[in-house]
Order: C-alpha cells, then structure tokens, then sequence
C-alpha cells in the first residue's frame, strides 16, 4: 500500500458526482447500473491499476457486472468500493469490493426506495398536487427545494459516509436506518389519510322526487333527496375512504395493477354519473 | 390557437433533458407538475398546466421506476395534454372554466398518453443494451473512452423516447384534440371531469401498498380524521371543481396540507426517537450476554 495512491478530497468529490451523473444515463435491461458503474470508476481504476495492464483489465471487467440500487443509495456503496480499493488495490481487495457491491445493492434499494422514493412521494408529492390543482405553484416549489437539499447536501454526505466509515456503517446504521423508515412511514401514513379526505371527489348528486299535491293549492309537493348530506351524517368523506380501502385491496391481488386500476376508475366515474349517483 | 416552432421545440427540448435529469442529478425538470407548468407558461396558461399537472401527479404518488419497473408517463403526456389542452380555451376564460377543462383533459387525453408513453420506455431500455453490448467490446480492448462514450451514447434513446413524442402530437396534434372535443358528447366529458376527482384515490392507493398500513394503520386514521372531520384541508379545490355539497362551512378552519404534514413530522421524529432508543438497549443487552 503506498501513499501515491490516495485519493484526495478533489478526486473524490469528483467520483462522487461522476456516479450522480454516469449511474443511469446508460440504463439498459442488461446490466441496468452496470455500465454506470464501470464508468463512474474509470478514474479511480487508473489511479489505482494504471501502471499495472493486467490488474487494470481486471478491475475493468469486475465492474463491467449487473448493479442496480437507489442512486442515493449508490452514493454510500461507491464511497465503500472506493475506500476499499485504496487500501488494497490487489486482486484481493477488488474482489472483496466486488462482493460487497453486490450484497448490498439489494439491501440498500429496499431501504433508499422507501426513502427516497414512496415518502417523497408521498409528502412532497401531495403538497404539490394539492396546490397545484388550486393553480398554486408554492408546494412544488418546496419539492424543488428538496430536491436541491438531496442533490447538494444529502448525496454528498451519503458518499463520505460511505467512503470514512466503509463497511462497519452497516452495521453502525442498521438500527438507525430502521428507526428512519419506521419515521418515514409514520409521516408518510399521516398525510396520505388526510389526503384521502380532502383529495378525493366523490360528489353524490341530489335527487328531486314529487311526493304528492297540496290539496288546497294543487302545486306539486317535491322533496329533495341529498345523497351526500345523509352520506356525511353517517361519516364525511365516507365514500372516498371506502373506495380508497378498496383500491388498496385490489391492488394486493395478483390480476391487478395501477395502470388498470386507473381506468377502472375511469369507466366506473363515467358510469356513476350516466345513472345519476354522481353529479 | 395552433403552437409556433419556437414553442414546440422548447416544450420538447425540456422534456428531452426532463427525462435525462431524472436519472442524474433529478433536480426536477422531470417532475410532472413543474414540467407542466413550463409547458403552460411557454403556451401562456401556467394555471392549466398545474391544475393539469396536479391531477395527473395525484395518480402516481409515491409510484417510481424501482427495480428499473416502467410506470405511466404522466410527464410527457402532461406536456402535451397542457399544450394542446390550453389551445382548447379560450381567452379571457375564468379561472373555474380553465379548472374544468384542464381536469376533464387530464382524466382523458393525459390518462390514456401517459399508458400509451409506457411502451415507449421500456423501448428506450431496450435500445441501450446496444450500447451496453459496444461498451463489453471497449472493456475487452481497455478503451476507456470507448466505455464512457457508450454510457453516455445512453441519452439518446433515454432523451428521444420523450422529446420526439411530445414533438409530434404539439406539431400535429392540436386539430385531432379539436376534432375529437367536437364529437364527444357531453355526458361523456362530464365523466371524465368526475374521474378527475376520483382519480388520486389511485395515487393513495400505490402509496398505501408500500407504506405500513397494516403495521400502523392509527396514523392513516388519525390524518384521515384531521381532514375528514377538523378542517377541509382544500376548500378552494371544491370550490374551483364547484363541488358545491363538499365545500362546508368547516372549510373556514382550514387545516392546510401542509399543517397536517407538520403533525405527521411532529409524530414521526418521536417514532424515530423511540426507535433509536430501542435498537440502542438491544444491543446494549446483547453486550450484557457477552
């Protein structure tokens, strides 16, 4: 192990943001990450193997294999490769590097999907669509926000993470990690009921019913039937929670998907307002 | 009102890129409702392209590409059906009218593009292991410039796979949009506008899959319960889809999206505390068997 191979702080905020960039932008079925990964590391691999032709083919064909988890996440697991990698850049030390990426891509997407991707969803996503169906702009620009927060702050910190602690953080965060999505979804949980409430239309119609005539006058007596003031007496927002419990329900059975689910929502709206239950 | 060249270029180009910085730096030129709100700025309606934009994201909250899954482009097909939607409008309509006619299109045209564009992208991921394949012959030769140029050769079918159908329906799209409005009849698009409304039950539907409702559903009642019975958390929206019986008078009291978000973070940081706290004495305990 020699000095000459240490990575400074320059390089390594460069590899950082080469993974930001390189990790999917050639996304393909094959290797998915893949070919991301073997070009985020085309600098390290000929700072560490450059002087060395057969390591260096090595090193190249040990990335070139199938990757695929959260680029967020991604960030931590090339902090490690790289940490490990320094330290023994031998054909040992890349083939420890090799199994680590590999054992943990799963592991970390499961967790980094969760995160960054349903919570986000769902907090930053229902803020900015309800408003934006107001004609605000406000919610999506606090998603923007974020976004920004993520891209600057948080990625960056994932890699150094990843990088100074190498693979001890995984047992060192494991318990955290875990309190962060049971956090997660707590909040995630707390805005999606209230978005039920207040997000879905379900506006029953009223009916107009001649039920007699007034004897001394001879008008008609009409009484009107208000669906939905005797559907909230019952509960407000009663339907828009039933049919949320059974579009969650359908979507657990194995025949079902989102992209059907939508357009029989689609056929059962037009339905409902051809026989007059909606207005 | 048919688009200029000018327009249609930069509608298409922001959808080009929107698509690249997804995959990359995913600042948000992606995000369906800001790329509408381009769209309906560029086209001069940005209140069409939100309120196009928030109908079609409520479909697909919390829903992502995981494990490299195709899902509905509403991005695209949000662009578009802004565009084209706007040029349906005419000037000097009122805000409820524009509200209207963007969630009738969104349930309609944006819904049924948005299925169509899935094609689409699993195209583009399949176009890529092309590249893939020339990057394994760079590997075998050691040219590295070879390898990253075939990464990067990615964004074409990434970038096309959104610009070029956003391109060909603003450049011939707008008579079809007004040909077939001409036909449809009127019950029909009176479905659509209550689908709209209907619709983000779908949305709440995909994030509930993958949140803990069963571990804790008291958290999904307890949000419920603040919208549903302490404030109308949107009494504007049923105002602007004048849903007359659902705007009540609780709507004065306003607990606001955001305020029940506040309440739902107040509860997960004491969730997180408590959780810390327990993995810490567990392994504290384990320590102890030691």
């Amino acid at each position: 192990m020699t000095e000459v191979n240490k990575f400074t702080k320059k390089e390594l905020r460069s590899l950082n943001w080469r993974w930001i960039w390189h990790s999917q932008i050639g996304w393909n079925y094959e290797r998915m990450q893949g070919l991301g990964y073997l070009t985020t590391m085309l600098p390290a691999i000929d700072k560490l193997y450059g002087d060395n032709p057969e390591m260096k083919k090595k090193a190249l064909e040990t990335h070139s294999v199938f990757f695929n988890t959260t680029p967020q996440m991604g960030d931590i697991i090339v902090g490690m490769d790289l940490a490990i990698e320094e330290q023994d850049p031998t054909e040992s030390g890349l083939a420890v590097a090799a199994s680590i990426k590999t054992a943990l891509m799963g592991p970390f997407a499961g967790i980094g999907d969760t995160i960054f991707g349903v919570i986000t969803g769902a907090v930053f996503g229902s803020i900015a669509a309800s408003m934006a169906v107001q004609g605000n702009a406000f919610g999506t620009g606090i998603w923007l926000v974020w976004n920004l927060l993520v891209l600057f702050l948080i990625r960056p910190k994932l890699f150094d993470l990843g990088y100074t602690q190498g693979v001890k953080l995984v047992t060192s965060m494991s318990g955290k990690m875990q309190a962060l999505t049971d956090a997660a979804g707590v909040l995630g949980l707390t805005v999606t009921g209230a978005m039920i409430a207040s997000m879905v239309k379900f506006p029953l119609a009223s009916y107009k019913a001649q039920v007699g005539v007034d004897q001394s006058t001879g008008n008609p007596i009409v009484v009107t039937y208000n669906l939905q003031s005797y559907a909230d007496q019952i509960m407000p927002k009663l339907f828009p929670a039933l049919l949320a419990w059974l579009c969650y329900w359908m979507l657990g059975k194995k025949w079902m998907n989102s992209n059907k689910l939508i357009w029989i929502i689609i056929v059962l709206a037009i339905l409902l307002r051809v026989i007059g239950v909606l207005a | 009102m048919a688009l200029n060249m000018f327009q249609i270029i930069l509608i298409s180009a922001w959808a080009f890129w929107g698509i690249i910085d997804a995959l990359s730096y995913g600042i948000g030129f992606n995000n369906c409702i800001m790329a509408c709100l381009f769209t309906g700025i560029v086209v001069g309606n940005p209140s069409y392209g939100l309120v196009v934009g928030g109908t079609l994201q409520m479909t697909q909250l919390g829903a992502g590409t995981y494990g490299g899954a195709s899902i509905p482009n509403i991005t695209s097909s949000g662009m578009i059906t802004t565009a084209l939607g706007a040029g349906t409008i005419a000037s000097g309509a009122s805000i409820s009218e524009i509200s209207t006619s963007a969630v009738t299109m969104a349930a309609s045209v944006g819904i049924a593009l948005a299925s169509l564009f899935t094609q689409l992208d699993i195209l583009a991921r399949f176009c890529n292991t092309f590249f893939q394949h020339k990057a394994d012959g760079c590997v075998e030769r050691g040219d590295e410039k070879g390898i990253q140029r075939n990464n990067v050769l990615g964004i074409i079918p990434w970038g096309l796979s959104r610009g070029l159908p956003v391109f060909f329906l603003l450049a011939f799209g707008q008579g079809l949009v007004d040909s077939i409005l001409g036909v449809v009849p009127t019950w029909l698009l009176d479905g659509f506008k209550i689908a709209g409304g209907l619709l983000p039950v779908v949305g709440f539907a995909i994030l509930m899959r993958y949140l803990p409702v069963k571990k804790t559903p008291q958290y999904l009642i307890l949000g419920f319960v603040l919208a549903a019975y302490v404030g109308q958390l949107s009494p504007l929206t049923s105002a602007v889809l004048k849903d007359s019986a659902l705007t009540t008078s609780a709507g004065s009291i306003g607990l606001t999206t955001l305020g029940v978000s506040l309440i739902g973070l107040v509860l997960a940081l004491s969730t997180y505390q408590r959780a810390v706290k327990e993995s810490e004495t567990k392994t504290g305990g384990n320590d102890i068997d030691d």
